[in-house]
């Protein structure tokens, strides 16, 4: 009997350490690479790809095909798409 | 990283297919793909750079100076302000707002590290200032906090 509760916590504590990896995984952002950012700009559901500095920035040099969003205005941009699950990238200056 | 801040504001406003371009527009040049310039003149050489000495000086002589300070709160915050008469101008409002900028004033614009800057001061030079009124600080706040000049802190 006791074994048997014992196996069941353990079970339960494991599922709670699941579910809640699983929530936090999907409430963040995933990170892509450059080869990825072209296959996904040449796939028919062409995600909207944001510069997230500012537009005098986005005049030196941008991305061909992306909209600059500054990082400061991406809560109250109407640039934004309506659908909540439109895809998005976002992407600056890089490292180095 | 801007855009990771991006991204994560985008995930807290609720949108579920986020993504994070990690190499950004040096990545992209560096793979050999295509970079569009909309303003050629912005990536073209700036001397009007001046190192924190300098501008020490030219704050305790020269009444004119006005410096405009185009960094965002969060920095403002960490590391303070030059005291000195300062108007506020976050870069992303720079393009838009720049004809309120005083015209007949030395304008000194600075923002954390000098990389920032000297991109603006080409701007306004371009469709505005006359080159002599218009100079930046040589590596930003962090320069200028190195070199033990005083800053305000903001509460």
């Amino acid at each position: 009997m006791k074994a048997t509760l014992r196996l069941w916590t353990v079970a339960l504590v494991i599922g709670l350490f699941l579910t809640i990896g699983f929530t936090t995984a999907q409430a963040a952002y995933r990170t892509i690479d450059t080869t990825q950012l072209t296959k996904m700009m040449a796939s028919p559901n062409k995600p909207l790809l944001a510069f997230s500095l500012s537009p005098i920035e986005y005049g030196a040099g941008h991305i061909p095909n992306s909209d600059c969003i500054p990082y400061e205005l991406v809560k109250n941009y109407y640039g934004m798409p309506a659908r909540r699950d439109a895809p998005i990238v976002f992407y600056c200056h890089g490292p180095g | 990283m801007k855009s990771k801040q991006a991204a994560g504001a985008a995930v807290e406003l609720g949108y579920t297919n986020v993504y994070w371009y990690r190499d950004g527009l040096k990545g992209w040049k560096k793979a050999g793909h295509e970079v569009r310039v909309k303003l050629p003149f912005l990536n073209e050489k700036c001397n009007s750079g001046i190192d924190p000495k300098s501008l020490a000086k030219m704050l305790a002589l020269d009444r004119d100076v006005i410096l405009v300070d185009i960094r965002g709160v969060p920095s403002i915050k960490k590391f303070g302000r030059i005291d000195s008469f300062t108007i506020d101008y976050p870069l992303f409002r720079l393009n838009r707002l720049m004809s309120e900028l005083p015209k007949y004033k030395t304008l000194i614009l600075y923002d954390i590290r000098g990389k920032q800057a000297p991109i603006a001061t080409r701007f306004l030079k371009h469709f505005i200032y006359k080159p002599e009124r218009l100079r930046y600080l040589k590596g930003g706040i962090e320069a200028w906090n190195k070199a033990g000049y005083p800053v305000v802190m903001e509460q």
